[in-house]
């Protein structure tokens, strides 16, 4: 699968320890993790959930990044340039009616 | 055998612990939770199973079941990186995983099974103190794949849970139990749509899942729920709790708002079993 190496550092930001090495020191600590690419790396760094999102890796886990990173789930969104939480009322069928 | 006594389903987002929202929106959720509390505890349960799903908390992409059974002692709080969302104590029921695995295998569920160091995300750490503020009960979670593709069929969880219902009443064990799902109601969460709640398709789940033929849900496929979002998803753990309850026991809904603030349509949702409604607990 795609962008397995930054999937499985996102899971490992868990740890209190590695969470910690991260936000000491992000540039080494991304450097030394086995498996990443450069512009990997740099989305990470840049917390660009976007960039994240197109590789196809699961919400769940950048918003782990996002929350190690002190970022709420509003203001993650807030990234995607959507329109943000909303209720809309849509008449889409859903199952057999 | 052991008997289904209190059966529910409701959602897990973790706005729910914005204490500084004081709209009536969340006054009436909250209240919901508070009700269905009551409810549970109104009812003895030697230990709860809750279908849930792990947000990449527990098992991730080196090893992803579709289906998988906590069988542990106890169960850790996942910490989400952020330290885990609450900092209680979840004891597991190590007979009742162990009939449980036994059962289900038995009947072809190919379940993986976590004997230890398991831990468990907002999926219960959310919903777990809210419903169960005092007497705890033992637990035994049981994770649906609503995560990462491909995800099980809505069939095959209602069928899930309808084995789940069948294996415990031939379990030789005079127990009461519950059964709770958590997930859901719609939700985006990545994307352009993020933060999309669609109201109709939350009310249209309701309208079902009260009905005379909730089993119709079973019928569903992957794209009627998401329609919902990709958290909508989640509603395969209701599924599979409507599953063990059946088409023809009554449900109630003791809360629905659509919330903004929590990024999610949130819902709480009581079966009325028979024997619940005659008040007799068999102990």
């Amino acid at each position: 699968m795609s962008a397995y190496a930054v999937s499985k550092f996102l899971f490992e930001l868990n740890r209190p320890e590695v969470r910690a090495a991260f936000l000491d020191d992000p540039e080494s600590m991304t450097s030394s993790f086995e498996g990443l690419t450069d512009d990997e790396r740099t989305a990470i760094l840049d917390r660009d959930v976007v960039y994240l999102d197109g590789l196809g890796i699961s919400i769940y886990l950048i918003r782990t990044l996002e929350l190690v990173s002190g970022t709420n789930i509003i203001a993650t969104g807030q990234k995607f340039g959507g329109l943000g939480p909303r209720v809309i009322t849509s008449e889409r069928n859903t199952g057999e009616q | 055998m052991a008997s289904l006594r209190s059966a529910m389903c409701c959602s897990h987002a973790p706005g729910l612990l914005q204490v500084d929202d004081t709209s009536d929106a969340r006054k009436r959720l909250n209240a919901g939770y508070a009700a269905a509390a009551a409810r549970m505890s109104a009812t003895p349960l030697d230990f709860v199973v809750f279908v849930i799903d792990d947000h990449l908390d527990n098992y991730f992409l080196n090893s992803m079941p579709t289906f998988a059974l906590g069988a542990a002692p106890r169960y850790g709080v996942a910490d989400e990186g952020i330290g885990g969302y609450w900092d209680g104590e979840l004891h597991g029921s190590e007979a009742a995983s162990t009939a449980l695995a036994k059962g289900l295998v038995g009947r072809g569920f190919d379940l993986a099974i976590s004997y230890d160091d398991m831990v468990l995300d907002h999926a219960v750490t959310i919903p777990f103190p809210r419903l169960f503020p005092e007497n705890a009960p033992a637990i035994v979670p049981l994770v649906v794949n609503c995560v990462w593709s491909p995800i099980p069929s809505a069939a095959r969880v209602w069928q899930l849970g309808q084995a789940i219902r069948e294996v415990l009443a031939e379990w030789d064990e005079d127990l009461s139990y519950g059964l709770i799902a958590t997930g859901g109601m719609s939700h985006q969460l990545s994307g352009y749509d993020f933060g999309t709640i669609d109201e109709t398709f939350d009310r249209k789940v309701l309208e079902i899942i009260c009905g005379d033929r909730r089993s119709q849900l079973a019928e569903w496929s992957e794209d009627d729920l998401r329609v919902g979002g990709d958290g909508a998803l989640e509603l395969l753990n209701w599924i599979a709790v409507a599953g063990a309850v059946g088409d023809e026991a009554g449900a109630s809904v003791l809360a629905y708002e659509p919330m903004p603030a929590a990024v999610t349509g949130m819902g709480v949702i009581c079966y009325d079993l028979p024997q619940e409604s005659q008040g007799g607990v068999r102990r």
